[in-house]
């Protein structure tokens, strides 16, 4: 997995790749963690590169979204999914409780 | 087409998750699965992966995995053992997949995709320690053939 961190002014996006799995969710974790610490709490993940993930990567994602949404402080939103990571959210639930975007720059503009 | 077996032995710990998804995609491509049907079963053997290192072993109990892979015509069988205390699937909660964010939790999520995605899950208690979790998915059309439009 490799993260790439951009500012887009209203928000942090995180551009990530690869597998989010037990061995890498970690990572994530540290990464949003560093954010939050930072007073960001405006965030996009673009997923458009991940083309894995498992419960450990959907509890980063649900941690990362409960945290931002304690107290209205921001959000966490979600871009360009594909269609395997998809199934796998829509499997357990978890398309309803976030917002995702067919863009980032609709992600962005929602902020 | 023939039965093809194959196994893998790595210590219980999440050091050893690369190289068992490294095995499973080496199976993929020698089955010949759809992109869909590799990512399932990562998905299902990960999870049944972690499933022994975060709950069957531990600091004071270390043990290994180990891993069988078969095709017998079309179906795919996944066989994890361990050595680790008995597994009990039935104290490990449902989870609700409709609860909303602030309710929601995580735990029992790998059974839950192991039962959504494989045809047979089953847990046994090995004798005198260990379990045992067999897993079996019909592939649903052969690699060989075109996909149904």
């Amino acid at each position: 997995m490799e993260i790439k961190m951009k500012s887009m002014g209203r928000a942090e996006l995180l551009e990530i790749s690869g597998r989010v799995d037990h061995s890498t969710a970690p990572e994530l974790d540290q990464t949003l963690r560093k954010i939050f610490d930072q007073g960001t709490h405006h965030i996009i993940l673009d997923l458009n590169g991940v083309n894995y993930i498992s419960s450990a990567g959907l509890r980063s994602l649900l941690a990362a979204r409960k945290e931002l949404r304690r107290f209205n402080r921001g959000d966490l939103l979600l871009a360009r999914v594909q269609p395997f990571v998809k199934e796998t959210l829509d499997m357990v639930g978890f398309t309803p409780l976030f917002q995702i975007y067919d863009s980032v720059a609709d992600a962005v503009a929602s902020f | 087409m023939g039965r093809c077996t194959y196994s893998l032995t790595v210590p219980g710990r999440v050091e050893s998750l690369p190289q068992i998804m490294a095995f499973l995609a080496d199976r993929a491509r020698e089955w010949d699965l759809e992109t869909g049907e590799t990512y399932e079963i990562e998905l299902v053997v990960e999870e049944a992966c972690m499933n022994i290192i975060h709950h069957g072993y531990s600091e004071a109990i270390q043990g290994e995995i180990h891993l069988v892979c078969q095709l017998k015509g079309q179906e795919m069988t996944f066989i994890l053992e361990d050595d680790a205390p008995p597994f009990d699937p039935s104290q490990v909660p449902e989870p609700d997949v409709e609860a909303p964010l602030e309710e929601r939790t995580l735990g029992g999520l790998g059974i839950f995709f192991m039962r959504r995605i494989m045809d047979k899950v089953q847990f046994e208690q090995l004798k005198p320690r260990g379990n045992r979790l067999t897993l079996v998915k019909h592939r649903t059309f052969p690699a060989s053939a075109d996909p149904p439009v």
